[in-house]
């Protein structure tokens, strides 16, 4: 693709051989670019500090396997002593670190924020008329710049992904510890897909509104829209490992290794997940702590439940998941960027 | 003696005289293009000759722009064609031999000159670096300015660089030199017929100031309301036009003259004056002729064209 | 090298402006035979005017037998129209030089000496251009 210009005329009165329009996309989107590309180079190096962190403070306590002191079976977790000592340690590290999973919303909001940058800016200074008017065809000019904008960025948040996927494993996954790890949408392909169809969002608003303030504005709130479906959704697209106790009495703790915790719940006697209330008359009567699991229980019981449950998401379900949710990001984006192409040929003048 | 680039022979340069001579650069047929509030183009139709430098004249929202647009590709027409050079016009991009500049001279604002001759470099098939370079320096473009601090004369002039750089064989410019002051219109001007001689450029400008450009173009295509109203060589086209100026209450001798040639009719208690498309068989007595300028012309054809409407 | 001066408003057209500016080139002996004309290019990027209207001007001016265009080399005097009369040297022009200056020492101005030497001018050309 060393002459991406689309006329059939090869001479150039010049002498140099044409770089074209992938030169030119990407002069022009080099300041954006980089941003973007910095802001993930920062995330990623959070990332690593903290994976660092973590193994040296069980290293230096002497524990060789990190996933073995807080991973159970979905029913019971034997915790030693020097676990139990590090889990409170990493508790203190952490601190800073809670809001360390939040980070799943960079790379969807740095997709939202360059897409729709990069043709409202275009309209609003009319330069896409110089850009049309030059030998690149218009689908070859958008496929061009949408594809210098997207491709460094989707492939350092798949990068950043990857290495979100890495630390987690290294200490287990379960979210439920005091460490706030990462979690299913900061894993591998999952910010990719996501910066991808936010970006496609964003090309798709800087067609419509051909105004970049409130392309921006537009997209990120798409972005975030999207990201609260992922979020509160992926659990019913993927297969979900589902534990139940015996009966009521029975303790349901940590999933097993490498393995995140969704939720938990009740069920009733047909197996059905039930809501309950915790507005019993049985606490009323509750002398001390001691019995308050059985109070709760018999406050349960009394709403029909008959079994606890445990729901995760195990490691080899979640590639399934993420090639489910990639598919769903590639279908949205096309048909985005479809959306977006359409506009700038029919805005064209 | 200043920079020559080919000592052109004068003689033997193709001018349009020899009209109707072989395949036009371009030829609108029957164009029309419509928008949600109605026609801006509708049934025009008209060809230019290799080498002519054309005034598209007409008022605002005539429908120039539109029709310089649909011929760059940059938008579609509801019906009828344009050619360039014998191939249809379809998409974008625009024919190779085609350059087209907007009213507005788009460019990359924020970029310095270098870096907008360098995107235009690239994104060209064709590119005459060394022109582009010339004309920016001839303009005294300074190469590290950026766009958005240049003055409106000197960005016309770094615009119509990036196009004279394609090597088209047919510009299309619209409205070049509105906005410009006096010194910077002249100076556009002078740029664009300079390379026009040296490379046998086909121009196509549009205005709707007739004497901006009147000494500048040798043919003139004049659109009111979407339609071709008036084309030619501007000299046939003010040849055919004969100014008649008769007492004013000569109502004969007004009725003497062919109704359906006239073109536009004053009246003053003392004189009427006739612009008539066309020649008299013979001159009321008491009346006397006159060759009208262009600007009459012109003027005469869009007052026609109103009252039309108006009717 | 002669420069063209094209007047918009003059109701002349552009090519016989550049005729006529030619013609009083050659008689003030301004332009001489083997002299060349500037090219097209240069008398546009000048003037601003088309490029055709120049050369049908040279192409007038080829007809009248004044010019001539060389392929390749550009257009050239090949006749002058200056004759050893119409030069400020020659006796009439000093005697006309001595007039002037005896009017401007009888304090004229210049605009009265020219209109003393147009009217005078039109009373003995009566068929005066229009």
């Amino acid at each position: 693709m060393s002459a991406p210009a689309a006329v059939s005329v090869p001479e150039r009165i010049d002498g140099t051989a044409p770089r074209g329009a992938w030169w030119a996309a990407f002069r022009l989107q080099r300041s954006s670019l980089l941003v973007g590309l910095g802001v993930l180079a920062v995330m990623a190096a959070l990332v690593l500090w903290h994976r660092i962190a973590v193994l040296n403070l069980y290293a230096d306590n002497g524990i060789i396997d990190p996933v073995a002191c807080q991973a159970g079976n979905g029913r019971s977790v034997t915790i030693s002593d020097e676990c139990a000592r590090v889990l409170g340690l990493q508790s203190d590290l952490a601190g800073p670190w809670q809001q360390l999973k939040t980070l799943w919303l960079v790379p969807s909001i740095i997709g939202a924020a360059t897409g729709a940058a990069l043709f409202s800016r275009e309209f609003e200074r009319r330069s896409q008329v110089f850009a049309l008017t030059q030998s690149v065809g218009a689908l070859r000019w958008f496929a061009t710049k949408v594809t210098v904008g997207l491709v460094p960025l989707v492939a350092a948040s798949i990068g950043v992904g990857f290495l979100f996927e890495w630390t987690a494993n290294a200490y287990g996954v379960a979210s439920w510890t005091p460490i706030e790890a990462p979690v299913f949408p900061d894993f591998g392909f999952v910010p990719g897909a996501m910066l991808l169809v936010s970006f496609a969002v964003g090309v798709a608003a800087s067609t419509v509104l051909r105004q970049s303030l409130g392309a921006l504005l537009v997209s990120v709130a798409a972005a975030l829209g999207l990201l609260w479906c992922l979020v509160f959704g992926y659990q019913y697209l993927g297969p979900v490992e589902r534990v139940t106790s015996s009966d009521l009495s029975e303790s349901l703790y940590a999933p097993p290794p490498r393995a995140e915790f969704l939720g938990t719940g009740l069920l009733d006697r047909t197996g059905s997940e039930i809501q309950i209330s915790y507005d019993c008359e049985a606490f009323e009567n509750a002398r001390g702590l001691s019995e308050t699991d059985s109070v709760l229980d018999r406050c349960f019981a009394s709403q029909g439940a008959t079994q606890k449950f445990v729901d995760y998401l195990l490691l080899t379900g979640r590639a399934q998941l993420t090639w489910t949710l990639s598919g769903i990001s590639a279908a949205l984006s096309a048909l985005f960027l479809a959306i977006g192409y359409a506009l700038l040929r029919r805005r064209a003048s | 003696m200043s920079t020559m680039h080919h000592e052109a022979d004068e003689g033997t340069v193709a001018g349009p005289g020899g009209s109707g001579s072989g395949e036009p650069i371009l030829r609108v047929t029957d164009a029309g293009r419509k928008y949600r509030r109605g026609w801006a183009l509708r049934h025009c139709s008209f060809a230019l000759q290799p080498g002519s430098i054309t005034a598209l004249v007409g008022p605002n929202g005539a429908g120039k722009s539109t029709v310089l647009a649909a011929a760059a590709g940059l938008l579609r027409l509801t019906e009828g064609e344009i050619a360039v050079a014998g191939q249809v016009v379809r998409s974008l991009p625009a024919h190779p031999d085609l350059g087209y500049l907007a009213q507005d001279k788009p460019l990359y604002r924020q970029y310095s000159v270098a870096d907008t001759l360098e995107i235009g470099r690239h994104l060209n098939a064709r590119w005459d670096s060394a022109l582009a370079h010339r004309l920016c320096e001839d303009a005294g473009l300074p190469p590290k300015a950026r766009v958005r601090t240049l003055s409106g004369g000197q960005r016309t002039r770094l615009a119509l660089a990036l196009v004279l750089a394609r090597r088209p064989s047919i510009v299309l410019l619209d409205e070049p030199l509105a906005d410009l002051d006096p010194l910077a219109r002249r100076e556009v001007q002078q740029t664009l017929l300079a390379e026009t001689v040296d490379s046998g450029l086909t121009v196509l400008l549009s205005s709707h100031i007739v004497s901006e450009i009147e000494d500048a173009c040798d043919h003139l295509v004049l659109l009111t309301g979407g339609t071709v109203t008036l084309q030619g060589s501007i000299d046939d086209v003010v040849d055919r036009h004969l100014l008649l100026t008769g007492p004013g209450d000569d109502e004969t001798g007004l009725g003497l003259l062919p109704s359906a040639d006239i073109v536009e009719l004053r009246r003053t208690p003392r004189q009427i004056t006739v612009l008539l498309d066309g020649q008299p068989t013979h001159v009321p007595q008491g009346w006397s002729t006159d060759r009208p300028t262009l600007e009459e012309v012109v003027i005469g054809h869009l007052r026609d064209a109103r009252s039309a409407v108006v009717r | 090298m002669i420069d063209f001066r094209i007047d918009r408003r003059a109701g002349t057209p552009a090519y016989l402006q550049i005729v006529e500016q030619t013609r009083q080139a050659l008689l003030l002996g301004r332009l001489q035979v083997g002299d060349k004309l500037p090219t097209a290019r240069e008398v546009v990027a000048s003037t601003a005017i088309n490029p055709n209207t120049v050369l049908k001007a040279y192409r007038e001016l080829e007809r009248e037998g004044l010019v001539q265009g060389r392929v390749g080399a550009g257009t050239f005097v090949t006749r002058g129209l200056a004759r050893s009369e119409v030069d400020v040297e020659s006796p009439l022009g000093i005697a006309l030089d001595t007039w002037i200056a005896r009017a401007k020492g009888d304090g004229l101005e210049r605009h009265e000496l020219e209109a003393l030497t147009k009217a005078l001018l039109d009373k003995n050309f009566e068929t005066g251009r229009s």
